[in-house]
């Protein structure tokens, strides 16, 4: 069986070529980057948004530049195998028992925010609790595929999210923001604070990357593209807070999440246009999509590490109810939606996670690359039976 | 698993699925759908004890394409009473979304106009306009003379503010400025022009070419010394708001000063007296191209510069006569004369503005931007001096 | 005589088979034939040539070493293999004394004449079509293929229908594994018979159960051997004119014979229309469904208007309504299909005319409906292989449009591309060269680059020799 995976031509010997990789890594840079979190910290800091977006983004890249050397040095291992090897059995199942949760979360956040664009933008009336069945329908068909078709997926994808995304910064451009509206900067530094603490739920959107340790097929320059497409995604993240800071940095009582970029150019190119922006934003919105079904993938994966069963579908249905209830009873509720991203707990743990995830993985890795001469025995994981598929 | 149960399973999902999908009845209610609603296009607000809102709507006629216009007014203590209670009186969902004017009454003080886009479908692009007293008689007058024009667009403002030298503000724009530091807002007040017997059957013809039109043609022929006679609208002054509401409307001229400023004109007529070789020239007049404004402020001196440069393409007989491309010394002068018209214009407005206490030119924003600190401890509106400085470059 | 009566005792009806018995010097001699697939020439030269023959036969082997017979002639002593030989039609020969036959090729039935194929018609370019014989079919592509590299390996498959099957590929391209891998699957099948090559299919598709086609499908000798010459593996089957090559991407489906006739720029052009054509055709209806429910305010507000008017008073909801007018024209369209031509006629009348219209008229559809539905159609025939899944495709996103909005459309599209992206046929991933991306194969995917540019083969396509040209 895995004679044949190697056997994949040259195109694909591993689940991701390096291309890919770096194509995932621009839209998790600024997928959900460019979702609610603007409207949130503008609420929270009014002007001074953009600078909040950008200090939470450079972590986030430190973060990401952690990964990518993980995913580079890894070799042949995928993480599973290296933190049993580094970790013992039982602690690396502990370990990625907390990481599923960590994945858990974030699928929670991303697929929340989804929702309420949606909900506030596009539809009237938009019952969460049913169409939210389509979403998961398409999360069950990502857990059961492998992780090369999700990558395939975005790698088709990706060409429509810039293109949508350089017509909206056309937009913006064209019609001319009154961008010095920023200033002055940090006049109040206890809303900066406070978007600071907004912004660490938001934190750790590269998490998932620890599943390309060991099946990417990295080659000379892929962790440098990897890093140029991250600084390049969080850069468009970064232009568009700045957008929106610039529009409604006098009035943050007014941005709701009914507001976002769509609305912003809505109001800066008028209804000359016939709303193209919406279809730009709903388009673009896929990446969002993507997100999240990278990390429903990696809280299935997780999963099945954890049980020792490769049931996918199975896992995958079960996640899927677990999403849906806590989506349905407690996500889509505002109030208790931003508690959770702006509670004390999720506030520390969320960053912290977010740091300890890629730096544990770099470790299993530089260790597993000093043990590798010794034993060699391949633990066999979701991964390692799914490669082969 | 065999394949057989994996498709059992799959099947069973699908139906599973389709089921839950097609029979929710909230997904297929019919309610949603486009015939249950009704396009208000413009929408008229009165404050005052209760709020009052004026829908100009739009209905499908028999024909192809064809509309009949009409007008509702209801009121309610809060603005979502009343736009509740438009959709009660028109007997369907006033869909919002497609507005694309507000007419803003005396009376409405501008957090109304914050709940307006916060609590409604209504889009941030929408353009303002000031009626001079009740919102709900001038929506009455444009529905009448859309009707009479058959004008099908009632976005006049839009096109005001590409194709004519007008004041223009949206809702999100409008708001903006009353929350900056300058705390100062402004929107074109419309007003209709009644009948003069002379000019009518003119106006007609234009009103014909589309609604848009008619907003830069009355403004134009007043500029040009006409007296804009014939029914059709009139978009020459300004409303000034502060957060406390409406401060009061300025004249022709001064609004021309604020648009210069503040507003995204492009085009639009400049009209000047030029004075080459002794002999004065009235009226010259030219097309704007572009323009570029830059506020510098001096938080030492406690004085501000406007510094405006426009680009201009003069055209007509009398520009003609004077003939600036041959001679050094005609086209000294009328830069001269375009830059003391304009510089007028704008002095008109800072003065016009400093009568009711308002800062339209945003001044007071551009201390705050650049000097806080002196904005927040020393700054007086009343004291800065203001200086313009207005370059102009022929085309 | 016992030989004889042996094969015949194998016949449910032994009628039908004839036997000529006749003495050759004091040997008793018999040729069996099937009178239905054999030439009776044969029979009789083979009668004349025993009889005439000098030296005198007293077995098989003197028959075949004296006889002078421009046919082939195999000694067999295998009687399930002779009958079989029998029911291909060729000519057995018994001699008393000797348990073996004598097998002599005498096949020929009749066939049609080679003619342009109505599948893959063509301006410009070789109008030659596979006919229902194998034997024709592979002259057609051996004569296209003139190289000692041409394998062409055989097999019967059908315990019933014994259908012979011709893998054929170049040795020095295909890749050994996707040979092997087939030659597996095609082992495997165990089934009374084959009917048609698409019969083969669904052993060999690595996901039998899906919309797609995994399979590429000719009638045309010149594609298949220009898909050859890029390292696929061609299957002739005895009596189907239709070639399946292996692997399959889905851009094939967006490739026709004639690009590569025409001008390479035109034939671009052609493929970007077949492209927006398919998404027009898939997405359009959904679309309509999805704005007229749920997003108006995307609608423009003139555009609204003009629509208000033409929904005024429709019994239907714009679902209900579309899905109606999209089930109507695939019934329109399937019965059209198998009419024969001059009832086709009546019937595009009776289904365009008539019913369009008077439908319109009546207020029952409304004409955007007829509009979308038709631009949609007309979209979809760009791709005429594609119009099976994509039709059923366009009713699944019109429901879900309908029902879910552009949110349900979007993902709704998502899923099928994680679908197709997930199909890997025999390493060739199915979307390539667009995800995987190779650039390289973008020469002949959207655009299709003059032949002097495209010096190696197709990357997606596995193969062992790159190079296409020096």
């Amino acid at each position: 069986m895995d004679n044949q995976a190697t056997n994949t031509d040259k195109l694909e010997t591993k689940q991701a070529t390096g291309k890919q990789f770096t194509a995932i890594i621009f839209i998790l840079a600024l997928a959900t980057k460019m979702f609610l979190l603007p409207i949130f910290l503008i609420q929270a800091t009014g002007r001074d948004a953009y600078i909040v977006m950008a200090i939470g983004g450079a972590f986030d890249l430190a973060m990401l530049g952690v990964t990518i050397a993980a995913v580079c040095l890894s070799g042949e291992r995928n993480l599973f195998e290296l933190l049993t090897a580094v970790f013992g059995k039982v602690a690396a199942k502990t370990i990625t028992a907390v990481f599923a949760l960590f994945m858990f979360f974030k699928l929670n956040i991303c697929v929340a925010e989804a929702l309420l664009f949606y909900a506030d933008n596009v539809f009237t009336d938009f019952s969460v609790s049913v169409l939210i069945f389509v979403l998961l329908f398409f999360f069950v068909a990502v857990g059961k595929h492998t992780l090369r078709a999700l990558c395939r997926l975005n790698e088709l994808i990706i060409p429509i999210v810039v293109v949508c995304l350089a017509i909206l910064i056309t937009i913006v451009l064209m019609t001319g923001f009154d961008l010095a509206n920023i200033f002055p900067s940090l006049r109040d530094p206890a809303a900066f604070k406070s978007g600071l603490f907004r912004h660490s739920a938001w934190s750790g959107d590269f998490t998932p990357l620890i599943l390309f340790i060991g099946r990417t097929k990295t080659k000379k320059f892929t962790g440098l593209f990897g890093a140029a497409s991250g600084v390049s995604g969080m850069c468009v993240a970064v232009f568009f807070t700045l957008v929106m800071s610039a529009a409604f940095g006098n009035v943050p009582v007014l941005v709701d999440t009914s507001t976002n970029l769509s609305s912003i150019l809505q109001f800066s190119i008028g209804n000359v246009y016939g709303r193209i922006d919406m279809f730009s934003s709903v388009l673009w919105s896929v990446s969002v999509f993507i997100e999240s079904a990278l990390f429903f993938y990696a809280t299935c994966r997780c999963v099945a590490f954890v049980i020792g069963k490769n049931a996918h579908v199975a896992i995958s249905l079960g996640v899927c109810v677990l999403l849906y209830f806590s989506q349905v009873f407690f996500m889509t509720d505002q109030t208790i939606f931003s508690f959770v991203v702006t509670s004390y707990a999720s506030a520390i743990a969320t960053p912290t996670l977010a740091a300890v995830i890629p730096l544990l993985s770099l470790v299993c890795v530089l260790i597993g690359r000093k043990k590798h001469d010794g034993s060699m025995s391949p633990a066999q994981t979701g991964m390692r039976a799914e490669e082969s598929k | 698993m065999t394949t057989q149960k994996k498709l059992l399973i799959y099947k069973i999902l699908i139906f599973v699925f389709a089921f839950i999908v097609a029979f929710l009845p909230t997904t297929v209610s019919r309610s949603r759908e486009v015939n249950s609603r009704v396009i208000v296009e413009i929408l008229g607000i009165d404050g005052g004890e209760e709020i009052g809102v004026t829908a100009q709507y739009v209905m499908p006629t028999g024909a192809q394409g064809a509309t009949s216009k009409d007008t509702v007014s209801v009121k309610g203590k809060t603005l979502q009473e009343a736009v509740e209670a438009l959709s009660t009186a028109l007997g369907r969902r006033a869909e919002l979304g497609h507005c694309s004017m507000v007419i803003v009454g005396e009376n409405v003080e501008p957090e109304l106009l914050g709940t307006l886009m916060t609590a409604t479908d209504v889009t941030a692009d929408v353009y303002l306009a000031a009626a001079e007293s009740k919102a709900e008689e001038l929506v009455g007058q444009l529905t009448d003379f859309m009707k009479k024009t058959g004008a099908t667009d009632a976005d006049f403002i839009a096109y005001g503010a590409k194709k004519s030298h007008v004041a223009t503000n949206t809702l999100l724009g409008f708001l903006c400025d009353i929350g900056s530091a300058s705390q100062s807002s402004f929107m074109p007040v419309v007003t209709m022009i009644e009948n003069s017997d002379k000019q009518s059957a003119q106006s007609g013809d234009d009103g014909g070419e589309g609604g848009g039109g008619e907003g830069s043609q009355g403004d134009g022929s007043g500029k040009q010394g006409g007296d804009g006679g014939g029914t059709g609208m009139n978009v020459e002054k300004l409303a000034l708001y502060s957060p406390d509401g409406r401060l009061g409307v300025i004249d022709k001229d001064a609004a021309r000063g604020v648009a210069w400023v503040s507003s995204p004109i492009e085009k639009g007529i400049v009209t000047a007296t030029v004075q080459a070789d002794g002999e004065t020239v009235a009226e010259v007049s030219a097309r704007l191209l572009k323009k570029h404004v830059d506020i510098k402020t001096y938080a030492k001196t406690n004085s501000a510069k406007i510094k405006v440069r426009a680009i201009i393409e003069p055209r007509g007989d009398k520009f003609n006569k004077l003939d600036a491309k041959n001679s050094a010394a005609a086209s000294k002068a009328i830069k001269d004369g375009f830059s003391k018209a304009i510089e007028s214009e704008l002095r008109a407005a800072k003065e016009s503005a400093a009568l009711y206490g308002c800062d339209p030119l945003f001044i007071g924003k551009t201390f705050y931007r650049y000097s806080p600190d002196y904005f927040e401890t020393e700054y007086d509106a009343g004291s800065v001096d203001i200086d313009f400085d207005v370059e102009i470059v022929i085309k | 005589m016992e030989n004889v009566e042996r094969i015949k005792g194998k016949f449910e009806t032994p009628e039908n088979i004839t036997t000529h018995e006749f003495k050759c010097g004091q040997k008793d001699c018999a040729v069996l034939v099937h009178p239905d697939l054999s030439d009776v020439q044969t029979v009789r030269a083979v009668i004349y040539a025993i009889k005439r023959c000098d030296r005198k036969i007293n077995t098989l082997d003197d028959f075949s070493e004296f006889a002078v017979l421009e046919y082939d002639i195999n000694i067999s002593s295998d009687v399930d293999d002779c009958t079989n030989k029998l029911l291909n039609g060729d000519v057995i020969l018994c001699i008393d004394g000797d348990r073996r036959y004598a097998v002599i090729n005498a096949r020929s039935y009749t066939t049609r004449g080679i003619t342009e194929p109505p599948t893959e018609t063509v301006m410009r370019g070789p109008r030659e079509g596979f006919i229902e014989d194998l034997k024709t079919n592979l002259s057609l592509l051996e004569r296209r293929l003139k190289t000692p590299d041409f394998a062409i390996e055989r097999m019967e498959i059908g315990r019933k229908t014994k259908t012979n099957v011709a893998l054929c590929y170049l040795k020095s391209v295909a890749a050994p594994r996707v040979v092997k891998k087939i030659k597996q699957r095609l082992k495997k099948i165990d089934i009374d018979g084959i009917v048609d090559s698409n019969y083969l299919l669904p052993y060999l598709e690595e996901k039998p159960y899906s919309l797609f086609s995994q399979a590429g499908i000719s009638e045309k000798p010149d594609v298949v051997a220009a898909k050859m010459l890029e390292g696929r593996v061609a299957l002739v089957v005895d009596g189907s004119p239709m070639v399946v090559t292996l692997p399959f991407l889905l851009i094939e489906e967006f490739q026709s014979g004639e690009d590569y006739y025409q001008r390479s720029m035109y034939s671009t052009f052609v493929r970007v229309l077949r492209y927006l054509g398919l998404i027009l055709a898939t997405l359009l209806p959904g679309a309509y469904v999805a704005l007229q429910n749920f997003h108006y305010t995307l609608i423009p507000v003139r555009f609204m208007i003009t629509l208000m008017t033409a929904i005024k008073g429709l019994p239907l909801s714009p679902m209900a309504e579309t899905l109606f007018v999209l089930v109507l024209f695939e019934i329109i369209r399937e019965a059209s299909v198998r009419m024969p031509r001059a009832v086709g006629m009546a019937m595009s009348i009776v289904g365009a005319l008539v019913l369009g219209e008077t439908a319109v008229n009546a207020g029952i559809i409304s004409s955007p409906a007829v509009m979308v539905t038709a631009l949609s159609s007309i979209a979809l025939f760009t791709v005429p292989n594609l119009i099976g899944p994509m039709s059923v495709l366009r009713l699944i996103y019109t429901l879900v449009g309908g029902l879910c909005g552009l949110f349900g459309l979007t993902i709704a599209v998502l899923f099928s591309l994680h679908y197709v992206c997930a199909l890997n046929a025999y390493d060739a991933p199915y979307l390539a060269p667009f995800s995987p991306l190779v650039y390289s194969d973008f020469k002949d995917a959207v655009d299709r680059a003059p032949l002097i540019q495209m010096k190696k083969r197709p990357q997606s396509i596995p193969n062992i020799n790159e190079t296409r040209q020096g």
